[in-house]
């Protein structure tokens, strides 16, 4: 999209396109490079909110064994 | 974001923590207490030494094993679990019953069975060990 950027970029310098055209181009491209951007950092903070109901629920066994009594050899908590 | 990835990766990595992880190659992780490992080695071992030698079926391989078989990083895994477990054969404080080898470097749960392994290098049953062969 950065390319198709300065694609319009030359194109209106050159005069192939409107300086109206180029903007509205270039308004749609840039809305949708920052949407990118949100999407991006929506994931991390999903990721960043998974890691840390991760670790408050593993400090909230604190103490509390892995195992149970049907079973002795050593427990362990699976985090999908 | 960054700062709080470092702050949550800090609290995760805390080396003074209850807590260890196996980072798993679908994305998860496998949650384990470092002083507990003496249940998944030493006690799971005991108890497959007996049935071994008993010829009975062992009991299901602890989740520990499962979890580093299915490990972003098998060897990693392994080495967070047993530093230098490479020599768990021939090093008899590290008490295990399965297949270590196997297990990193083919992702795979074999067991591995000593009551076998003392018979082949002795040469004689475990009955005749025993003075029971008569």
């Amino acid at each position: 999209m950065r390319q198709r950027l300065d694609e319009i970029l030359e194109d209106v310098l050159s005069g192939k396109l409107t300086t109206g055209k180029g903007q509205v181009a270039a308004t749609i491209i840039g809305t949708a490079l920052r949407s990118f951007e949100v999407e991006k950092k929506q994931k991390e903070f999903l990721e960043l909110e998974r890691r840390l109901s991760e670790v408050e629920k593993m400090y909230s066994r604190k103490g509390e064994p892995t195992d149970s009594d049907s079973y002795p050899f050593g427990g362990g908590v699976w985090a999908r | 974001m960054g700062t709080i990835d470092r702050r949550l990766k800090r609290i995760e990595e805390n080396p003074d923590a209850e807590y260890k992880y196996i980072e798993l190659k679908d994305g998860g992780r496998f949650w384990f207490k470092r002083e507990e490992l003496y249940k998944s080695f030493g006690l799971y071992y005991l108890a497959c030494l007996g049935a071994d030698a008993r010829r009975e079926e062992r009991p299901s391989v602890p989740p520990l094993f499962e979890a580093i078989a299915q490990a972003e990083d098998r060897a990693g895994a392994m080495e967070e679990v047993l530093p230098g477990w490479r020599n768990w054969k021939t090093d008899y404080s590290t008490s295990v019953c399965i297949d270590l080898d196997r297990l990193v470097d083919e992702g795979v749960i074999a067991p591995y069975d000593w009551v076998r392994h003392i018979e082949q290098e002795t040469g004689q049953t475990l009955e005749e060990m025993a003075g029971l062969d008569s």
